[in-house]
């Protein structure tokens, strides 16, 4: 039985470098409803790979996956 | 001079902008002046960052610069290596809508200055994947040359490294770029005052890039104003066409006709 599988165990995810924990089933646009974040000019990378939006609602969260999530700042 | 300066409009990768001035934002002290200082500037570019966004921060600066309707160029300003610039450049592709890129990787946080060796590597990547890249470059003709030569819209060499307004450091060489170069050249990072944007103009410069020297100025709306009628000053003179530097004085008035004073004898005595 793979962690994954383990009903009841703690999953977790790494969003912008925070341990976020996660029920399996979870979506990327789950979390990022979740998390408050996603809105309009926010971009996010699932394992160093951008993940266009439009798959946010059918991309499951795994365990130990990384997420950057970045939109527009003052800078440069 | 680099392409089509001869022509009112900049050109960069097929499109055309008005204004000789691309303003960056680091440096603005808060969101509430940022709408004065675009609008004083009228830059042709607005350019932004890519950082993590929290609830509590992510609706407000991306707001402010969709409400005014701005061209914005994302930059991978912060990014260290080949591999963060291009993933950085990827999300602000899909943050953004856009795949015009500022292209910035720094060797490290003292210096602030390009690594020219991941500059190269990721210019050619982005390249490759679709991008239109402006790339931030040392003012080293070699690696602008290099720049363009992997298929970079722009080169964007520093005056001087970011921050220090100290204005062009090397007239010389930003002189052998622009004559070299195949794409629009645009001055960025260093510039103090907008007399340094000026002399870039003169240089043969298309544009500049102004971020600290307005952010950070005592009143930077004024001083937005001032470099929007900098640039349109530069370009002017460029134009004109201006008198070479000499070695020895050269008088602006004729001799001819000027008066002689001689003394007649019948002079009367005051």
């Amino acid at each position: 039985m793979t962690k994954d599988t383990m009903k009841g165990s703690s999953l977790c995810v790494l969003v912008n470098g925070r341990s976020i924990p996660f029920t399996t089933g979870e979506t990327v646009a789950d979390l990022m409803s979740r998390l408050g974040l996603g809105a309009k000019g926010t971009a996010v990378a699932q394992n160093a790979e951008v993940l266009p939006r439009s798959l946010w609602h059918s991309s499951m969260l795994r365990g130990d996956d990384v997420f950057e999530v970045l939109a527009p700042q003052a800078g440069g | 001079m680099g392409k089509a300066t001869t022509d009112d409009d900049l050109t960069i990768a097929g499109k055309s902008f008005k204004s000789r001035l691309f303003l960056g934002t680091g440096g603005i002290s808060n969101l509430d002046i940022l709408e004065s200082v675009i609008k004083a500037a009228e830059p042709s570019f607005v350019t932004v960052a890519m950082r993590r966004v929290s609830p509590d921060q992510q609706d407000s600066f991306f707001q402010i610069i969709e409400r005014l309707n701005v061209s914005i160029l994302p930059n991978t300003a912060g990014c260290f290596t080949t591999s963060e610039a291009v993933l950085t450049a990827k999300m602000a592709r899909e943050a953004l809508s856009t795949d015009w890129i500022k292209l910035e990787v720094i060797a490290d946080e003292q210096s602030l200055l390009p690594d020219p060796f991941e500059l190269l590597k990721a210019a050619e990547e982005l390249v490759d994947d679709g991008f239109r890249v402006l790339a931030y470059a040392n003012d080293d003709p070699v690696l602008a040359s290099r720049l363009e030569g992997v298929g970079c819209s722009a080169v964007m060499p520093l005056g001087a490294p970011i921050g220090t307004g100290l204005g062009i450091l090397n007239p010389y060489n930003i002189q052998l770029i622009v004559a070299n170069s195949g794409v629009p050249v645009i001055l960025d990072a260093g510039l103090g005052t907008p007399s340094d944007a000026v002399q870039a103009l003169e240089l043969g410069c298309d544009a500049v890039l102004v971020a600290t020297a307005i952010t950070r100025a005592q009143n930077p709306v004024g001083m937005a104003e001032a470099f929007s009628l900098g640039v349109r000053s530069g370009l002017a003179a460029f134009r004109s066409g201006r008198v070479p530097k000499l070695n020895s004085a050269l008088a602006s008035s004729p001799m001819e006709g000027r008066l002689e004073i001689s003394h007649s004898p019948h002079q009367r005595n005051s």
